[in-house]
């Protein structure tokens, strides 16, 4: 009974509330947006933010030099062994890999990520899975790709080649079979370095974004487990690996002052580093960046909620008064007040919900359209729980006017005044 | 069925406008009975029949209806009083202009709690009672005076009411079709519907029981 009076309601007022409707729907795609970019932010901050906490350094494009002869270092736990009381977290380059399909190989570049990377941030993929899956016994490496003009994709195996004497190029092949599993998102954010534009060092140098039109060879995402694991299988050869890109160097909480010392001066002695910075100075940078980037968005956003709750206000104050009328003759008629309110609710509720659907179907159809991967619009929890407390707080607004004047007027006074 | 004893009701009470409408107003009315209330223009007549209605309070005295003391009652009682013993008639008919006649007469029978009932043939016989079931889809708002004077009464018989409380029922009708609907209300009378109309037509009235007069908020004459 409820719900029917509240249906018909929206029927007799139609007018009033298609306006209603539209307020609302535009005040769900803003939410939408300003949430996707909060959030998008609030994604990358939040990352590695548990490294940024700790004490340490990050580093980039990490290359050291032997006393005796140059030579890159290969991974983190080689760099780690080298440092006391840290703990080193990033990725390696294959050197000089291929990636082999039908017999023809193309360049490509191979980045072997260590375990922590990989289960902390997830790229946005155009397809497929990312690497952080199950376990991987199977003796073929899985890998994620980027868009690429060698028609390689999901679900096709390919062979990475690589010399396993890398200063000659000329020493055996070491062929690792891989199968694609993802692909990246062209134009997303996906771990790896970046030069920020920015005066201040922050957690925007993690990530950078690859452009099939711009780049010059595809990227090739593995996990460096697996590659080192599946590729045991495969040679006794040692994968040739390099250190690069960013790195975190965490401390462990009851480092020394000489072992900080020793660890600083290896890395300054032995060392060429592109960029670094001190994990306490990034986490100061990464906050200030991060709210002076929340704070460009607030005021709009605060705005136009403010904007839309008058304009609510004022439109439901209209209606209002035509729906006191009604709801005084369901009283007479033996409609209690408290279900004249519901009414009210209800109806303003299926408005509102109307909306939100319509809202929520604009969203996901303008993720299809090609020119929304140049807008942050994403749909999750984060976007539903701004949207349901614009529903709610529509919900009081529209509540409020009906509720105080039907629980304090006898339905006499409402016809008289109405 | 209806006692009122000793009702006193103040509009604007403490203001300058404050005025009188019931000055301890006292009448009994035995169920089964019909009866006309008739007064000037502003006598107190409407705001009495609110009273009965239970649509209005009251500021001292007692009201009785079917020997439940109406003062204080919660809302959701007088919501089930007023859908289960009383049919109102107003003045201004109290009908929600964008429904039809159809919509505006199962109100009541919707907001009851008789869940199994054939409510579209109850709508439609008090329709036919009143006269009107051609027009049962036809919006109000299109409706002549008499027409929607004829879906409140509908309105306020469709759920077969202890009493009937018409203001001014007829005041919007000629006197041809006045006269249908009093024999309407005399025969729900004569089914045992307590029947009071409040009027200022005293032929209408002579058709009742019995006649109280009010006067400045003042019952002062019992013909």
């Amino acid at each position: 009974m409820i719900v029917k009076y509240a249906l018909k309601e929206l029927q007799i007022y139609w007018k009033m509330n298609v306006i209603i409707f539209i307020q609302l729907v535009i005040t769900f795609v803003i939410c939408f947006l300003s949430v996707s970019t909060i959030t998008s932010e609030l994604k990358y901050f939040s990352k590695f933010n548990s490294y940024f906490g700790q004490e340490g350094y990050y580093i980039q494009s990490f290359i050291t030099f032997d006393p005796e002869r140059i030579y890159l270092i290969k991974d983190s736990d080689e760099l780690q062994s080298y440092l006391r009381s840290a703990s080193v977290i990033g990725y390696s380059q294959v050197e000089n890999a291929r990636c082999e399909k039908d017999e023809i190989a193309y360049h490509f570049e191979v980045r072997a990520y260590d375990e922590d990377v990989i289960k902390r941030y997830t790229p946005s993929l155009a397809g497929g899975c990312w690497l952080n899956r199950t376990k991987n016994d199977s003796g073929i490496l899985e890998a994620v790709i980027s868009e690429n003009h060698f028609d390689i994709d999901i679900g096709d195996t390919i062979t990475i080649n690589v010399y396993a004497d890398n200063g000659t190029l000329s020493g055996e092949i070491i062929r690792v079979p891989a199968k694609i599993i993802g692909k990246l998102a062209d134009g997303k954010d996906f771990y790896g370095e970046s030069i920020s534009g920015a005066d201040k060092m922050d957690y925007r140098l993690c990530y950078q974004q690859y452009y099939l039109e711009h780049a010059d060879n595809p990227i090739l995402l593995i996990s460096k487990n697996d590659l080192l694991s599946v590729a045991a299988q495969e040679t006794d050869y040692e994968i040739p690996l390099c250190l690069t890109g960013s790195s975190f160097i965490v401390y462990d909480k009851d480092i020394s002052d000489n072992e900080r010392e020793y660890n600083l001066s290896y890395i300054r002695a032995n060392s060429v580093v592109g960029l670094m910075e001190s994990l306490e100075v990034m986490r100061h940078n990464n906050f200030e960046y991060f709210v002076g980037k929340i704070l460009q968005y607030l005021p709009a956003l605060f705005g136009f909620i403010i904007f839309t709750i008058l304009n609510q206000i004022s439109i439901r104050a209209i209606t209002a008064k035509m729906q006191l009328r009604n709801y005084a003759i369901f009283n007479v008629c033996g409609m209690t007040k408290k279900e004249c309110i519901l009414v009210s609710l209800v109806s303003a509720g299926i408005l509102s919900f109307l909306a939100f659907l319509f809202s929520l179907g604009g969203v996901f159809a303008f993720k299809t359209v090609p020119v929304s991967q140049n807008l942050v619009l994403d749909i999750s929890y984060w976007q539903m729980l701004c949207c349901f407390t614009m529903i709610f707080i529509d919900l009081l607004l529209s509540s409020i006017l009906p509720n105080t004047i039907i629980r304090n007027l006898t339905p006499k006074e409402i016809l008289r005044n109405n | 069925m209806i006692k009122i004893s000793n009702m006193t009701k103040v509009f604007c009470f403490g203001s300058e406008n404050e005025r009188t409408a019931l000055d301890n107003v006292s009448l009994e009315i035995a169920d089964g009975e019909m009866i006309a209330i008739i007064g000037k223009s502003g006598s107190g007549k409407s705001t009495l029949i609110n009273i009965m209605a239970c649509i209005d309070d009251y500021d001292s005295g007692e009201y009785q209806l079917d020997h439940i003391l109406i003062k204080y009652l919660s809302d959701h009682l007088l919501s089930r009083i007023r859908n289960k013993k009383i049919g109102l008639v107003m003045q201004d008919f109290a009908l929600i202009e964008e429904f039809n006649a159809y919509d505006n007469v199962v109100l009541p029978l919707d907001f009851s709690q008789k869940r199994k009932v054939n409510k579209k043939d109850i709508v439609m016989e008090a329709l036919e009672t009143i006269g009107i079931q051609e027009l049962a889809y036809q919006s109000v708002s299109t409706m002549s005076g008499g027409q929607k004077q004829r879906v409140a009464i509908a309105r306020a018989i469709v759920n077969s009411p202890r009493v009937l409380l018409a203001d001014e029922p007829t005041g919007a009708l000629d006197s041809m079709t006045a006269e249908e609907i009093m024999t309407v209300f005399k025969m729900l009378n004569a089914e045992g519907m307590t029947v009071v109309i409040v009027t200022h037509d005293v032929e209408i009235a002579r058709q009742c029981d019995r006649i109280f007069k009010i006067s400045d908020g003042v019952i002062c004459d019992l013909i």
